[in-house]
């Protein structure tokens, strides 16, 4: 099979891929690797899915019907945990893996033997992390924000739990490596900073966020390990340690690690409305420094995540203005947005209509997350509904649409065939109407005063508490929809190189599918008419 | 085929970059002690 | 009957204290401080909905129109140095707009200073302790019995035929209406956190740590709250109930609890 492009002659091409399994345990290729994140993601993705649906069953009327309190908060925090270090974040690593080489114009990933750890770690670290629920004491239950003192009264799976958070944490952290130089040291010769697209971008400024905190987590996670069973008291008041300090080491990483969930969801909605609306991104160097500016804030408002923790007023002060700022270079991006489609010829394929979804109800996420940074305000928000709506906008319709535009985008080169787009549109709009029915009501029921992590309720929150419940099992049915629509590229009509009309970028000048190795002669600023800007 | 040049820059970057994460954890683990 | 409608969907969306079925909003509470807390969310809310409809409208406005179905062509400009410079400078004014009034209002939040009573609260897994710090009044307050009866898992009993389910105690606090109230709270085992929304009071109770709260009520009246920081299996079942009376009836709660606190001693 002829695998090579246009000028390249390389003797490897001549066998391809290995056959059988090896080719997938043993993978150093870009693309299998980040085949194998997108699939462990969307497993994880259903495996969380199914805990949520169970939170959402017992809440969904008051009385306890079906599961122990002790299990209920074992489902909210493993249903987190997943989400977070198994569904979102692979996912974006799998995007990032299968697109950074192909739209810098580089072979492969800089370090591809330790591109296939990163990914082979994750596996094991959440079949350890899932086997925890089958432990005596249960999977652990604090939360998986894992605040000591309760975290020490986990069960059996204390040491799993830690032990599998730090194998998260080094997959991360080895995948963060790898982007950084891959983008720093094989950019194609005339592919300056300023010309990668945008998903380049935001991913190189991510992984500079991962580097930076995952080691946090990981001292954070490791003192609560030697608190329980070396003697220290790092977080224990009675030996002359504090909680709270966990409570900062932890948002040190926290806060930065929500921004890792979203800004490359930021750089592939920035590459797919321009494509739809057949015009440029409106300000690319400005899309580009409100990034920079977002990260670097980012590191320096964790504390608003605890004003109810008994700090002082002038750290009150400091982490609300802090946080206030960073809504001005959010709205400085999706203020571009709008005006990359404002005067743009416009069609709604499924990728478009998951970015615009993402830019509306993202933006919703964004003001209930302006309102929770008002300090005195947030007393009244904190530990509610109000911030279980907050985060659920901007990881779901927020991160999650984004992931889902992203596949929906970029399955055609992967695959070499279009997905059935009606089964596509069907999946956005059931998925965008069962979302806001699930998590709209939940804004309603914070302020009205219904706190978090509880599995029974008094019974003035039933109504909107059963509505929720209705749109989650309906969010939950819909996602079915996208493993048809995967499913359907497998048979659906072949993709032309170029695929969507408006398409711009490397990755739309190499064949569909993408042959196995790419780019190994790297390209010139000009190839196949295609510029780099 | 990485060249040599390329070889090094990819040397010089990942050290760096893993001197980042290594420091930032020793750093965390160390406010840990100096403040307990 | 359009009109009442309209009309009953605003009554929902202003704030009250009866705790009421599809409540939008949070309450007004019962102190000025709540009051004012009130105001800021809703400032922050309407500024969210106007810029809201601004964008929101825009990008409808630009989905309609600019649609290649509708024969629209696309144009060719992709940047504007005018445009980003507006469009970051007047956030920033609305920011600073916003900013003032709230730090305002943090500062009288933090000013517990010549309390008329000092109350400790120690939290337990899963119960509050109430120490009156002058009054040497001290109890227990716990999940009241029929809740505590109903919230088993299946049992059979309907939790609407529960007067305040889950929201209510075997013991209140008793407070004063009018006195300045200061809350020293701390815990004996995880972090929990103690908060009652008519008051917009939400402080964590550490161990190891004491921190400070106050509130002053102006309306008598019972308010309901919960544990608001996850503390372990039963985090959801350990409410709060204050119970703001009159000075004289105050008094009056006090003395009986002193007279049956002696009886108590002088039976050991």
């Amino acid at each position: 099979m002829t695998t090579a492009v246009a000028d390249a002659h390389d003797s490897h091409d001549e066998h391809g891929p290995a056959k059988g399994i090896g080719r997938w345990l043993f993978s150093t290729n870009h693309k299998d690797i980040g085949t194998m994140y997108l699939v462990f993601s969307l497993t994880m993705f259903f495996i969380g899915g199914a805990m949520a649906l169970v939170i959402r069953s017992e809440l969904a009327v008051p009385g306890l019907q079906f599961v122990h309190p002790e299990f209920f908060n074992s489902m909210t925090t493993m249903h987190a945990l997943i989400m977070v270090f198994g569904a979102v974040m692979p996912a974006f690593v799998g995007l990032a893996n299968w697109m950074i080489p192909l739209m810098i114009g580089a072979p492969d990933m800089a370090l591809p033997r330790m591109n296939n750890w990163s990914f082979w770690i994750l596996p094991v670290a959440f079949g350890i992390l899932l086997s925890t629920l089958l432990m005596p004491g249960g999977a652990p239950a604090s939360g998986w924000t894992m605040y000591p003192p309760l975290v020490l009264q986990t069960g059996d799976a204390f040491p799993f739990l830690i032990f599998s958070v730090h194998l998260m944490g080094i997959s991360s952290i080895m995948g963060a490596i790898n982007v950084i130089v891959t983008i720093i040291n094989m950019r194609a010769p005339e592919m300056t900073l300023l010309r990668m697209p945008m998903f380049v971008w935001t991913w190189l400024i991510t992984a500079y966020l991962l580097i930076a905190v995952m080691p946090v987590l990981a001292g954070a996670v490791t003192m609560l390990l030697t608190d329980q069973f070396f003697g220290t008291s790092f977080f224990l008041a009675a030996g002359g340690g504090d909680p709270v300090m966990f409570q900062h080491i932890f948002w040190f990483f926290g806060h930065p690690e929500v921004y890792i969930m979203i800004l490359p969801a930021f750089g592939v909605v920035s590459e797919i409305i321009p494509t739809f609306a057949r015009k440029k991104l409106f300000g690319h160097d400005s899309m580009v420094y409100a990034a920079a500016s977002i990260a670097f804030l980012s590191f320096i408002v964790w504390a608003h995540h605890m004003f109810t923790v008994g700090m002082p007023l002038t750290g009150q002060m400091f982490f609300m203005f802090a946080t206030m700022l960073i809504a001005v270079p959010t709205g400085v991006k999706v203020f571009n947005w709008v005006a990359t489609m404002w005067r743009g010829a416009m069609t709604f394929e499924t990728p478009m209509l998951f970015s615009l979804a993402f830019v509306f109800l993202f933006t919703i996420g964004g003001f209930s997350g302006l309102m929770l940074a008002i300090a005195p305000a947030d007393i009244q928000y904190h530990d509610t509904y109000f911030v279980v709506a907050h985060f659920h906008y901007v990881l779901v319709p927020g991160s999650v649409f984004a992931i889902m535009a992203g596949a929906y985008y970029w399955l055609p080169k992967w695959t070499g065939h279009m997905y059935n787009e009606k089964l596509g549109k069907l999946h956005f709009w059931t998925s965008t109407i069962f979302v806001n029915l699930t998590f709209f009501p939940m804004h309603f029921l914070g302020l009205a005063g219904m706190p978090r992590r509880i599995p029974d309720y008094s019974t003035q929150f039933t109504d909107f508490n059963t509505i929720a419940s209705i749109g989650a099992i309906g969010f939950g049915l819909s996602q079915l929809l996208f493993v048809g629509v995967v499913l359907s590229a497998w048979k659906g009509s072949k993709a032309t190189d170029r695929v969507w009309e408006g398409s711009h970028g490397l990755e739309w000048t190499v064949p569909s599918p993408a042959p196995y190795h790419t780019w190994e002669t790297p390209p010139k600023a000009r190839v196949a008419g295609e510029a780099f800007e | 085929m990485a060249d040599a040049e390329r070889k090094k820059g990819i040397r010089r970057t990942t050290l760096i970059v893993v001197a980042i994460a290594v420091a930032f954890y020793l750093g965390f683990i160390m406010l840990g002690v100096l403040r307990s | 009957m359009i009109r009442k409608s309209f009309l009953s969907m605003l009554g929902l969306f202003v704030a009250s204290n009866v705790r009421a079925d599809w409540a939008l909003n949070m309450p007004k509470g019962v102190t000025d401080l709540s009051a004012e807390t009130y105001g800021l969310h809703m400032m922050v809310f309407w500024w969210c909905v106007a810029i809201g409809l601004l964008v929101f409208g825009v990008m409808i406005i630009s989905l309609v129109l600019h649609r290649k179905s509708r024969g629209a062509k696309a144009a060719d400009f992709s940047h504007s140095m005018t445009a980003e410079i507006i469009w970051t400078a007047i956030p920033v004014v609305i920011l600073l707009v916003m900013a003032v009034p709230a730090a305002e209002t943090m500062v009288k939040l933090e000013d517990s200073r010549d309390p008329d009573i000092s109350i400790v609260i120690t939290a337990y897994q899963w119960k509050w302790h109430y120490k009156y710090q002058d009054e040497d009044i001290e109890f227990y307050s716990s999940l009241a019995r029929p809740s505590l009866e109903a919230r088993r898992k299946q049992s059979g009993i309907d939790p609407n035929a529960v007067d305040n389910y889950l929201l209510d105690v075997d013991r209140p606090v008793v407070v004063p209406r009018g006195a300045k109230v200061r809350l020293l709270l701390t815990s004996n085992d995880v972090v929990h956190s103690w908060w009652v929304p008519d008051l917009a009071i939400k402080k964590d109770a550490v161990p190891g740590i004491v921190n400070e709260a106050w509130f002053k009520v102006n309306e008598a009246g019972t308010y309901r709250g919960q544990c608001a920081e996850l503390c372990g299996k039963d985090h959801g079942y350990m409410p709060i109930v204050v119970e703001v009376v009159e000075p004289d009836a105050f008094q009056a709660w006090v003395d009986t609890r002193k007279e049956s606190a002696e009886q108590v001693a002088s039976t050991q």
